[in-house]
């Protein structure tokens, strides 16, 4: 005969079904008191109302997913290409910067804003620059000042009054720290580079949260609350993924030839 | 043995795996509201659940690749997600107080005033009671009686037998009924 708590799940799975429990509570009548209290309870827990997410999250949360599975995608694609044809792609990179540098677009380009012409060609250098940059660590830095770069954009923009777009280049900045900080922790870096790059995260972090606290004071100013909070959220978010991200290069730079270990599991 | 889906689910998760944004936005539709509300019990603040919620979401997008779909279902395998992130970050920062009771909905939207209120009252009091329940109890009793998970599914989830759960079920449901005993408003209702 199945013990108390087994009979107790199956009266549950009855109850849950809509089926009668009159049999199941038929077999153990002795016990039919203390199964129908506990019964109430779960019945009393099932109507219990936990709080929803709050829908600015929900939709912060499903951009930020969407643009890292974007990246994912691009970096695939390209990782597949790389394969393929390695000094092809190389020569048409080099190629491509030598000839935009020679036009003295990339000039032009660094000041462009999204909707700016030029915009389009900046972020496509930066692109070529971070697929050229084969060193982890080099490679990350790089990733880092990309990262604080759209920060910089955000708050020129949010100055236009381009709030939308503002708080996509946030979005894109959390997608490139959160890049970083998987970067730092699965990259084979030498411990002295750890140590340096950890250095360098730190510089960059303290450069984006004085961007995103300016960002967020002049979004206030205007008006925008909502977006000045969902720019402090990121704000949260990215600094919470450096810290993981510093602490990880900290750990490798002190035990030397080890190295620093993802989450376990997940 | 892989478990049973309906065609429409392996056609989307075929799409996910793919990363394909029509899918991912699907998926994270229909699972976002039970991934945070799992969180939040555990973690027990809006910001905690937040970050972390985001963040199972963001490795799912890092694993979809290489889930089978032969495998565990899919809203189990999200779930192990969520379990793993809540327990690594209790491992880095320890437990906090638990106060789900504040935020507890005062409950029915209809009826009369006193009886709002008293249903909104009877809520805060379980909610306070699942604060006596070990962070397993109370993981066990949100899957089965909110989002209405079987067994098995739990099993897979918190990573133990079906014995165990029903065990674990049992202590809970009697551990509630103990402390609900102590703070009788519930039970006088009923009478």
């Amino acid at each position: 005969m199945p013990d108390f708590a087994t009979r107790l799940d199956r009266c549950l799975d009855a109850l849950k079904d809509g089926r009668s429990l009159h049999r199941v509570l038929q077999r153990s009548p002795g016990e039919r008191d203390e199964l129908i209290d506990l019964l109430r309870v779960s019945t009393d827990i099932s109507q219990l109302q936990l709080p929803a997410p709050d829908p600015a999250f929900k939709l912060r949360t499903r951009n930020l997913m969407l643009a890292v599975a974007a990246q994912r995608r691009a970096s695939a694609a390209r990782s597949r290409w790389v394969v393929a044809r390695p000094l092809f792609r190389l020569a048409v990179a080099v190629g491509l910067s030598g000839a935009l540098l020679g036009a003295g677009i990339v000039a032009a380009s660094a000041q462009s804003l999204p909707g700016d012409p030029l915009y389009q060609v900046k972020r496509d250098i930066e692109n070529i620059q971070l697929s050229l940059t084969l060193d982890p660590a080099a490679n990350a830095r790089l990733r880092m000042h990309l990262a604080t770069r759209r920060v910089a954009e955000a708050g020129r923009l949010s100055a236009q009054g381009r709030v939308a777009e503002a708080l996509s280049l946030i979005t894109a900045f959390n997608t490139d720290v959160a890049e970083l900080g998987r970067q730092v922790v699965t990259a084979p870096l030498q411990p002295a580079d750890a140590g340096r790059l950890e250095r360098d995260v730190s510089q960059g972090q303290a450069e984006a949260d004085g961007g995103l606290e300016a960002v967020a004071a002049d979004l206030t100013a205007r008006g925008h609350s909502e977006a000045a909070a969902s720019v402090q959220h990121s704000e949260r978010q990215a600094d919470q993924t450096l810290s993981g991200a510093k602490k990880a290069l900290h750990d490798h730079g002190a035990k030397g030839s080890s190295r620093p270990s993802p989450s376990p599991d997940n | 043995m892989g478990a049973l889906r309906k065609p429409p689910e392996v056609a989307l998760l075929k799409r996910a795996k793919a990363l394909e944004p029509g899918a991912l936005t699907e998926i994270y539709e229909r699972h976002i509201d039970s991934i945070y509300r799992y969180i939040y019990v555990r973690v027990r603040n809006q910001a905690d659940a937040e970050d972390l919620t985001g963040q199972v979401f963001l490795k799912m997008i890092d694993a979809l690749p290489g889930y089978r779909l032969q495998g565990v279902p899919f809203s189990t395998w999200l779930y192990r997600i969520a379990h793993n992130l809540v327990v690594d970050r209790y491992r880095r920062a320890g437990r906090t107080p638990l106060e789900l009771s504040e935020h507890v909905p005062d409950g029915s939207s209809f009826g009369a005033p006193e009886v709002r209120l008293q249903i909104g009252e009877d809520r805060r009091r379980l909610a306070a009671a699942l604060s006596h329940l070990t962070d397993d109890q109370r993981q066990l009793i949100l899957l089965r009686f909110i989002e209405n998970r079987d067994v098995a599914q739990i099993a897979r989830i918190m990573n133990r037998t079906h014995g165990a759960i029903h065990a674990m079920q049992h202590r809970a449901l009697a551990s509630l009924r103990r402390v609900l005993a102590d703070a009788p408003a519930v039970e006088a209702r009923r009478a």
